[in-house]
């Protein structure tokens, strides 16, 4: 009998499954923009090497970290088993080959990217089957249900309109909705898929991690609420052209954050835990640059420079709100599921290594602060259009990741 | 003392371990019984000093003896 399998807990080598091949695409993405860097001093942006980078981050690294998350926290977040183990597995196989293939596709020969595409698909849909059919097992829907639900959707959309985009420009199909199409993708997966999945878990993970408890959860509903129908609205503005709506769209996306940021607020002022760790701040302060970048892009919409900056700021709000959360979340929670898979059984039985031995925290602090710089710096070369400084801030940026990457793969050595 | 903690939600069955462990006499053992191994739990067991020591039951559950 294996332990780790019955109850509701899940089989720890499934959500590390992907967690590794997610710091291992992690790692190949950075090494991809850096091979290829002079390619972007000469400013060609979107050239297959750039496509094959950014979708091993996207879909390699965010994507799949998410999916390995999900397969840990919904058990535990809905009292409930993962509906089917071992086709966790078969799904995680056929999403890692889908991806890895893709990406080397994109590299090499971008209009056979299809094929490998299809793969990806399946198995992403095969993970969104899953959690169908675990979330309808569970006994109490909660406003996690909801968030973690309605994310899932947004997944499920931001996939058929990046295959509405792929069919549009081969085909001309629906050119006329190209631009529109094209921002709700943007929409969909960043601001409906991330956003509501990170909120989602925050509200499991904030209590956790900062020992908190008798805190309101009322706040969690106008945060669904006010930030669903801004997601609605701004996904109408962009088919219907209305720039009212826009600014309506844009300012509930804002006004639901606003309250996300002080629900949590009130949240880690409850809390027993004196002093926070580093990592769980930086997925707090992360909340808060979300939160600047939210209301960023409402001003932004009242210049007349919203077009030029309105790439930056997406730029910003994937990698300072989105990939900054799971980034301090994954530092806390991989040694976690590490050292619970390697040693809990030996506990009491013989000595182990403290918890606090198996990830060094002394790291958090320098690496997450020169990510915020390099992220910093190179928005604003994409604004001023200084190619040097983004050239240093991406190269910073590379060497970080791949230094976070490893330091957490090194957690699995101990 | 044994304390029951199936069915709760987290982070409900560690505030509830952490509030009995603050009642227990010296020398007393804390027993607990949780849905999931307690993961987030051993790390504050450790920083208060307690050892524990964890056995999976039939029913899936893990029973948890804390103690000094």
């Amino acid at each position: 009998m294996v332990p780790n399998t019955i109850g509701s807990e899940t089989n720890i080598k499934l959500p590390f499954s992907f967690i590794i091949f997610s710091l291992i695409a992690l790692v190949l993405s950075q090494i991809l923009l850096l091979i290829n860097g002079q390619m972007l001093v000469d400013g060609s942006f979107r050239i297959p090497a750039i496509w094959s980078a950014a979708h091993l981050l996207v879909l390699g690294w965010a994507l799949m970290v998410a999916m390995g998350a999900m397969y840990q926290l919904v058990p535990v977040a809905s009292l409930t088993k993962i509906w089917n183990e071992k086709f966790g597995f078969v799904q995680f196989f056929i999403t890692a080959i889908g991806i890895m293939f893709f990406s080397w596709m994109l590299y090499v020969s971008p209009q056979n990217a299809s094929i490998p595409g299809i793969l990806m698909l399946f198995g992403i849909l095969m993970f969104l089957f899953q959690m169908f059919m675990t979330l309808r097992k569970q006994a109490k829907p909660n406003i996690l249900t909801a968030f973690v639900g309605s994310a899932l959707v947004c997944l499920l959309l931001t996939i058929f309109l990046g295959i509405a985009l792929i069919y549009s420009l081969q085909t001309g199909f629906a050119a006329q909705f190209y631009q529109a199409i094209f921002k709700s993708h943007l929409l969909m997966g960043l601001t409906g898929w991330f956003t509501l999945l990170i909120f989602g878990f925050s509200y499991k993970m904030a209590p956790m991690f900062s020992l908190s408890h008798g805190f309101p959860m009322i706040h969690a509903r106008y945060v669904y609420g006010i930030y669903m129908s801004g997601l609605v609205i701004t996904l109408i503005s962009f088919f219907s052209d209305n720039s009212y709506l826009l600014k309506a769209g844009f300012f509930l996306l804002f006004a639901g954050f606003s309250i996300f940021t002080w629900h949590v607020s009130i949240i880690i002022n409850k809390r027993l835990k004196k002093k926070l760790d580093h990592s769980f701040s930086y997925a707090l302060g992360a909340i808060g640059l979300g939160n600047l970048i939210h209301l960023a892009a409402f001003i932004a919409l009242w210049t007349d420079h919203f077009s030029i900056l309105i790439g930056p700021l997406v730029y910003l709000y994937l990698l300072l709100w989105i990939v900054l959360s799971i980034m301090g979340y994954l530092f806390k929670i991989v040694p976690f599921l590490w050292w619970t898979y390697k040693y809990s059984k030996e506990m009491g039985k013989k000595a182990v290594p403290a918890l606090k031995d198996v990830m060094n925290e002394k790291v958090v602090v320098p690496f997450f602060s020169v990510f915020v710089i390099a992220v910093l710096a190179v928005f604003l070369s994409i604004i001023f259009k200084n190619i040097l400084f983004f050239n240093i801030g991406q190269f910073i940026l590379s060497i970080v990741f791949v230094a976070i990457a490893l330091t957490i793969l090194g957690v699995l050595k101990k | 003392m044994i304390l029951d903690n199936r069915g709760l939600e987290p982070p409900q069955p560690m505030i509830r371990t952490l509030a009995a462990l603050e009642n227990l006499a010296g020398g007393e053992v804390l027993t607990i019984i949780n849905d999931r191994r307690p993961m987030f739990l051993y790390e504050q067991l450790e920083d208060l000093g307690y050892k524990q020591r964890t056995e999976p039951q039939n029913d899936g559950s893990f029973k948890i003896e804390i103690f000094r």
